[in-house]
């Protein structure tokens, strides 16, 4: 009578157990390369690869299916080819703590879809099952991998072609800023971490890298480290064109100036890497470097005047300078602003400042003071009324608030400021601020000449956002048809041409 | 009748090559006079279209004749340079012909459809 153990023994798995370690010993042979995976892979592939990004566990929702959970990424690199590997809940438990950037992993199993392309720059994606599995190679276990997704030395990043691409650069660290923190766009009770280094290298150039959020505090860098970032985005703001380094990039130290290129473990550091290395330290004391820069603006107002649709001046907010730039624009006010529609000024010729209320209820103590001059209200000397009149200009591409002073409103309303001034104080209920603004601004096509200024605001709740400054400088009576009818057409053609070149 | 005419059928604004499309339709013309003259009993005028194409108008009765240097003309296409006329506005003496023709041109052309 066989006992049930050696029944056990004599079951199939005895066989598939010693087919096993047939296989474990064949292991290398079944390694296939990244760039020959695709959806008609057979499900138990296996690679062997370099992990080069890890992303940041996010929860998700599917409307649609009314799955939630969590998603997590990585991305692999060998030599034939990059892949991203993909887990949800279950496997971002169990694999994603596994994985950790610049080592050696293998990874078997999973579903292999096409990435999308807006967030991924490999061609598929593996999704990780619950048959998958991730082992971690040895230090010493090192492999070659890819590099030429890399740019080739800095001074490529002059190209603008490059300005918003996701792009992967080397370099070594020459500088390296005190870390900062800045209150974030959507919340300013918020604040992000920054942290800059500028990275140089053998084409004599040198670009900024802004690091932001949490890597920004937990990475440490050395002058005379080599360093990846991945997935970095090149960008630019006027004058100022950098490296960012966000939530969806990377940045790695290859070679470390601390430990250097340790001869007895060979670092996973490609033959880039390595030259580079060398480089920066036998270099030159002073070597010109060329920093990398955007495209300034334009110094100073531009002399012609262009004319433009509303949304053109909305939608190009960046072509304007801090000096201003002059517009026109054929457009109709839709709304004014019924208060404030002037304010007290002092009379003195030099002065012309707004006067601030009186401070005390005081009946004495009701004369305006200038803050600015020793200019005092006595009875023979009275404060000015000047015009601060906001207008909603708006043509059939949207509408624009701009300001109209005192050198153009009484134009506009038709009469000056201290006349509106007194026919509010009679409080007629026919003629009044109202009445004479209905008749006399709104809804009278002129063609505006604007000021238009960009400047920058630090507001409570938005952080620091740019607006535009656009006051009204000139104002034709009627708009010339003519003129605007061929303003017109001239954008239908370029409408009309770039539909043709696409 | 006439408004009748005029306000049933859509009015296309044509240029004089576009005539020849229109013969027997109602369309909106506008041009240059050139001259006033009487063909028999019938007052007529000629007009210079927006694109040079000279055109004749035969008058309608009771209508007036044309006051001003640039008018619009709506009425029935008879043949490719004739017009009897429905009706007549004045458009005065300032009009940019140029832009006026390149406006029918986008009209009949590739956004017909906006304006049928």
């Amino acid at each position: 009578m066989l006992s049930p153990t050696r029944k056990l023994l004599k079951s199939p798995h005895s066989s598939s157990q010693s087919q096993q370690s047939q296989e474990v010993s064949t292991v290398n042979s079944d390694i296939l390369p990244i760039s020959s995976l695709s959806r008609f892979s057979p499900r138990n592939w296996k690679i062997k690869a370099k992990c080069t990004f890890k992303s940041n566990p996010k929860e998700f929702q599917n409307k649609r299916t009314g799955n939630s959970g969590t998603v997590a990424s990585v991305d692999l690199i060998d030599n034939s080819g990059e892949i991203r590997i993909t887990m949800y809940t279950e496997q971002v438990e169990t694999f994603f703590p596994i994985f950790e950037v610049g080592k050696v992993y293998t990874v078997s199993h999973g579903n292999i879809r096409p990435a999308n392309k807006h967030f991924c720059k490999s061609e598929y994606e593996a999704i990780l099952t619950s048959d998958s599995k991730v082992v971690k190679c040895s230090d010493e276990d090192v492999i070659q991998t890819q590099s030429r997704t890399f740019l080739e030395n800095l001074d490529r990043l002059n190209s603008d072609r490059l300005v918003s691409a996701m792009i992967d650069i080397i370099g070594v660290v020459h500088t390296i800023d005190d870390l900062t923190h800045l209150p974030t766009r959507n919340d300013s009770s918020k604040t992000i971490a920054k942290k800059t280094i500028t990275l140089i290298d053998d084409s004599n150039t040198s670009i900024a890298v802004n690091i932001w959020g949490p890597k920004a505090t937990t990475r440490s860098f050395h002058v005379g480290d080599v360093v990846e970032c991945v997935n970095a985005v090149l960008t630019e703001k006027g004058a100022d064109r950098n490296i960012s380094i966000s939530e969806s990039s990377e940045i790695i130290v290859a070679i470390s100036a601390e430990t250097g290129i340790d001869q007895n473990s060979p670092s996973q550091a490609t033959q880039r890497e390595i030259e580079l290395f060398e480089w920066y330290k036998n270099k030159p004391a002073h070597l010109e470097i060329k920093r990398i820069e955007g495209k300034a603006q334009a110094l100073g107002p531009r002399k012609e005047t262009v004319a433009k649709t509303v949304k053109e001046i909305t939608t190009t907010e960046y072509e304007f300078s801090d000096q201003g730039d002059f517009v026109t624009v054929s457009a109709v006010p839709t709304l004014t602003r019924r208060s404030n529609v002037w304010y007290m000024a002092c009379p003195n010729e030099k002065c012309k400042r707004k006067l601030p209320d009186p401070t005390s209820d005081d009946p004495s103590e009701q004369n305006l003071r200038c803050h600015n001059c020793s200019w005092v209200q006595t009875e023979n000397s009275q404060p000015h009324y000047r015009y601060l009149l906001s207008v909603l200009l708006s043509d059939h591409t949207g509408s624009i608030w701009a300001t109209a002073f005192d050198n153009i409103a009484p134009r506009l309303i038709g009469m000056d400021a201290a006349s509106l001034a007194k026919i509010h104080e009679k409080n007629d209920d026919k003629e009044n601020v109202d009445s004479i603004l209905l008749h006399s601004v709104l809804f009278a096509p002129r063609t505006f000449t604007l000021r238009i200024k960009k400047h920058t605001v630090d507001t409570p709740t938005q952080g620091s956002i740019d607006r535009l400054n656009v006051s009204i400088v000139q104002a034709t009576e009627q708009v010339d048809t003519a003129a605007y009818s061929n303003f017109v057409l001239g954008k239908i053609n370029e409408i009309q041409q770039k539909l043709e070149e696409s | 009748m006439e408004n009748e005419q005029v306000t049933e059928e859509s009015t296309p604004r044509i240029n004089g090559n576009l005539m020849p499309h229109y013969i027997t339709k109602v369309v909106r013309v506008v041009g240059q006079v050139e001259k006033i003259f009487n063909q028999g009993n019938e007052p007529r005028y000629t007009l210079t279209t927006s694109d040079g194409v000279s055109v004749t108008v035969i008058q309608d009765e009771g209508s007036a004749t044309p006051q001003t240097p640039y008018v619009e003309v709506v009425g029935t296409v008879i043949n490719n340079v004739t017009i009897q006329e429905i009706l007549l506005v004045d458009f005065g003496k300032d009009f940019d012909m140029k832009a006026y023709d390149q406006c029918v041109k986008l009209i009949n052309g590739p956004f017909q459809s906006l304006f049928v």
